[in-house]
């Protein structure tokens, strides 16, 4: 059992690497451009040039893919860095502080919690704004809550901790002992948060996207890609069979990653 | 008595976590400098929790600590860190108080601070380390070690007093002796004060000169060292 | 109830992948009827022989010897049991206490019930033995204990209470793996009183397994001193104290004396890993170490009444 989720962590870390490596390094040596039009060459199958085609407007589609993979994980690269960032200032406020300033902000937590996603997610995109960055933006900023109750929770018993009262004893000031001692701590439980964050991110952004909501066109991302796809006549297989694939490997492999890591975490609890 | 020779005073000490059940009633006494002052007494007799409210760990219901004349309770932001530096505690599991991706070296420099002039090796050899000891990690060092690496901690801020909560109850008796043995060198060498608290009879015999006996947060009698190892030798 | 009687011979476990000997060549008998010790640091092996003895190591170790299980004339060797016949023996011939029970006890289910799951008969039976067991174990008020979570327990409540579990089914033999620790005085003379009760009343044989000199002082009949993974001596407690051979339970001895700690300073011995030995494990801190001791192990030199690993008594 232990050696099966090592694998798995370490299957998704490398396809992950593969991925990001095609997103970000490929594009420097195929230098096809992903938004140049060729209509007089549009829905042709797979060939030298276009090693995987070429969509409606005659764009070469390994191009757009690349581009697209790289705008999705960018965009949750990011979202879920902020969504990190807030929820470890939330949850060192929370657990530091005592009384009133540490129940506010759990009881925002909890309200925050209860809104339906979904609904908050089309309310944002649909009527608040386009920008694609706006958007994640201020999705990050619903989405910080687990972050902050986990981070208060361990944050709460390290203060009764031995090594804690011998920090403080030592008289060294709180930057240094949040920073310095009880972040190293703490390092396992920030990578998962993460982790999840991002896994949970890039669905959102594939599903927004392919509603309409999120990157526009001719921007695109794996999401733009697939909604395309949908309105391709049928024949093109190339479209949606690439698109597919790699957004099919792509989630599967931060699958894996994200339930390695949550399960290699629960043995060390265990034990 | 002379008031100059004292350093540490606690005067009506109550703590507790409800006013109605305090855990701590009462407690007053003196800490002459140079001294070692036991409190004994078993578990759950309140003794932790003495050395917590001295610590600044919990706020009493009431009452003082003066350390050299000063209500150190009263004190707040940085004058605070800088007197905390001056009552240094020594804790039963030194695993438990030391960072376990910290190495040594880190530690005690975090430790002595700004004050530098004073290296890490010189800590590490007060306590019977040597320079190897620096770069090691805890998990790498046996228990009786480790207790070493916290006593070198706690004498990095240059303190007036140690707290020493049940400093080697974990220890078997081998490493319990040796430990003794460096506490009270260090005492006499650096003409350091001890507060001791702990239910170990071998460690209130050899190390102190004074005992309080605690009973259910009071204090029930007071008697040299002489006189208690008299009364419990027996029971060891 | 039939005399077991326990022994081992030349018992070595060794920590496979990096071959480090936890035991070696450890051989000794635990008396009927009284407290056997066995005196050590932490580290030095004496839980792994605890351990052992009910075949509770984990894997990957390799063991050698022999653990005999002897009753009258017949023996078992426990190292060739398979599982079916160690399940037998666990708890019901030979039962064990360990160091921290509150750790070791489900948390879920009262002191009483846990008890109570361990005898026989109808309910109204079982409330009975129940509460005779906490009484055999000098609870005062058993039914306080009988009704109180295992982690409502303190330290020296708990400790009886793993013995009230462990004698529920009249074992011959206790093992007992540091019982003291955390312990204050007088739940430690309590403590070795219940032993004494149980020794007197049911013949019990108790392995004690300690770094606790007081205690092993206070109750045992027979000492042994191990130091990493070697069995240095052996004898009856009173030779030991009163005068010890190996140049270890000296040390060991006198620093049990306040007087002499007093004025003794820090002469205390400290391993000096600058000293290369092949022999004697302890030659590295010995101040009568000889030139011999740091080439060869020094074999067991026994006598009618005690044992000692050491060259300075080859003469016997």
């Amino acid at each position: 059992m232990k050696i099966r989720k090592i694998e798995n962590l370490r299957f998704g870390l490398a396809v992950l690497v593969l991925i990001v490596v095609f997103a970000f390094v490929l594009p420097v040596f195929y230098r096809v451009s992903p938004y140049e039009q060729d209509l007089s060459n549009p829905l042709s199958a797979p060939s030298i040039d276009h090693p995987m085609g070429t969509d409606m407007y005659g764009r070469d589609l390994m191009a757009r893919i690349m581009k697209g993979t790289a705008n999705t994980l960018m965009v949750s690269f990011l979202a879920s860095l902020v969504s990190l960032i807030i929820g470890i200032i939330a949850g060192v406020i929370s657990g530091f502080s005592r009384g009133i300033i540490s129940e506010l902000v759990m009881r925002l937590a909890d309200v925050l919690l209860g809104f339906p996603k979904l609904v908050m997610i089309l309310l944002i995109s649909g009527i608040l704004s386009r920008d694609i960055f706006v958007s994640f933006f201020l999705l990050a900023c619903l989405s910080w809550m687990e972050t902050a109750r986990i981070i208060r929770g361990e944050i709460k018993v390290i203060k009764e901790s031995l090594l804690y009262k011998s920090l403080v004893a030592a008289g060294l000031s709180f930057p240094k002992v949040l920073l310095g001692y009880i972040f190293p701590l703490l390092r396992g439980k920030f990578l998962v948060s993460f982790t999840l964050s991002f896994a949970s991110f890039i669905l959102i952004e594939i599903s927004l996207s392919f509603l309409g909501l999120g990157y526009a066109s001719p921007e695109p991302s794996l999401g733009t890609l697939l909604r395309q796809a949908r309105y391709d006549p049928a024949g093109s297989y190339w479209i949606v069979i690439f698109t597919g694939l790699v957004i099919i490997i792509l989630v599967s492999a931060v699958n894996f990653i994200a339930d390695g890591i949550k399960d290699s975490l629960e043995e060390n609890v265990s034990r | 008595m002379s008031r100059d020779n004292i350093i540490l005073e606690v005067k009506h000490l109550t703590v507790g976590y409800s006013q109605k059940k305090p855990v701590v009633k009462d407690v007053s006494f003196l800490l002459k400098k140079g001294e070692c002052l036991a409190i004994f007494g078993k578990l759950g007799s309140g003794k932790t929790t003495i050395a917590m409210a001295i610590l600044g760990f919990i706020a009493p219901i009431y009452g003082m600590v003066l350390l050299n004349s000063i209500n150190i309770l009263k004190i707040r932001g940085r004058k605070r860190r800088e007197i905390r530096r001056r009552i240094q505690p020594i804790f039963q599991d030194p695993f438990l108080s030391l960072h376990p991706m910290k190495r040594i070296k880190t530690v005690l420099e975090d430790s002595i601070g700004r004050e530098s002039g004073k290296s890490v090796k010189r800590y590490l050899n007060m306590v019977g380390l040597d320079a190897s000891y620096m770069d090691r990690l805890p998990s790498q060092l046996s228990g009786g070690e480790l207790q070493r690496v916290c006593i070198a901690k706690a004498l990095c801020t240059n303190p007036e007093v140690l707290i020493l909560d049940e400093p080697f109850t974990a220890q078997d008796h081998v490493t319990k002796v040796k430990l003794a043995v460096l506490l009270r060198d260090l005492k006499n060498k650096y003409n350091l004060s001890y507060l001791l608290i702990t239910h170990d009879i071998f460690t209130v015999s050899f190390l102190s000169d004074r005992v309080l006996l605690l009973d259910q947060g009071k204090i029930t009698e007071t008697m040299t060292a002489g006189e208690f190892r008299e009364k419990y030798i027996a029971e060891l | 109830m039939p005399n077991y009687k326990l022994e081992l011979k030349n018992l070595t476990v060794t920590a496979l992948p990096a071959k480090k000997i936890l035991v070696k060549n450890v051989s000794l008998g635990v008396a009927e009827e009284g407290v056997t010790a066995i005196l050590g640091q932490s580290g030095s092996g004496k839980t792994t022989i605890c351990l052992s003895v009910l075949g509770l190591l984990p894997q990957g170790l390799d063991i050698t010897g022999e653990i005999l299980l002897r009753r009258g004339k017949s023996s078992l060797d426990i190292l060739r049991m398979k599982e079916g016949e160690l399940h037998e023996l666990r708890g019901k011939k030979v039962a064990i206490t360990f160091q921290e029970p509150r750790r070791y006890m489900n948390p879920i289910i009262k002191c009483g019930e846990q008890l109570m799951d361990l005898v026989d008969g109808s309910r109204k039976e079982k409330l009975q033995k129940a509460i005779e067991l906490l009484e055999t174990v000098r609870f005062e008020r058993p039914m306080v204990i009988f009704n109180k979570y295992p982690f409502e327990l303190s330290g020296g409540q708990a400790q009886k209470f793993s013995l009230a579990l462990a004698l529920s089914k009249k074992p011959a033999i206790l093992l007992a793996d540091e019982p003291t620790t955390g312990l204050d005085y007088e739940s430690k003379k309590e403590l070795a009183m219940i032993y004494n009760d149980q020794i007197e009343k049911n013949g019990l044989s108790i392995f004690l397994v300690t770094h606790d000199v007081y205690f092993a002082h206070r109750i045992a009949d027979f000492v042994g001193v191990i130091f990493n993974g070697y069995l240095l001596e052996f004898g009856s407690k009173k030779e030991i104290f009163s005068d010890p051979f190996h140049p270890y339970t000296k040390q060991l001895i006198e620093a049990t004396s306040l007087d002499r700690l007093f004025s003794m300073g820090n002469e205390l011995w400290d391993y000096n890993f600058s000293l290369r030995s092949d022999g004697c494990i302890f030659s590295r801190s010995c101040k009568y170490s000889m030139p011999e001791c740091f080439k060869n192990e020094p074999p067991e030199y026994r006598t009618e009444e005690r044992m000692v690993r050491c060259f300075l008594f080859s003469r016997g």
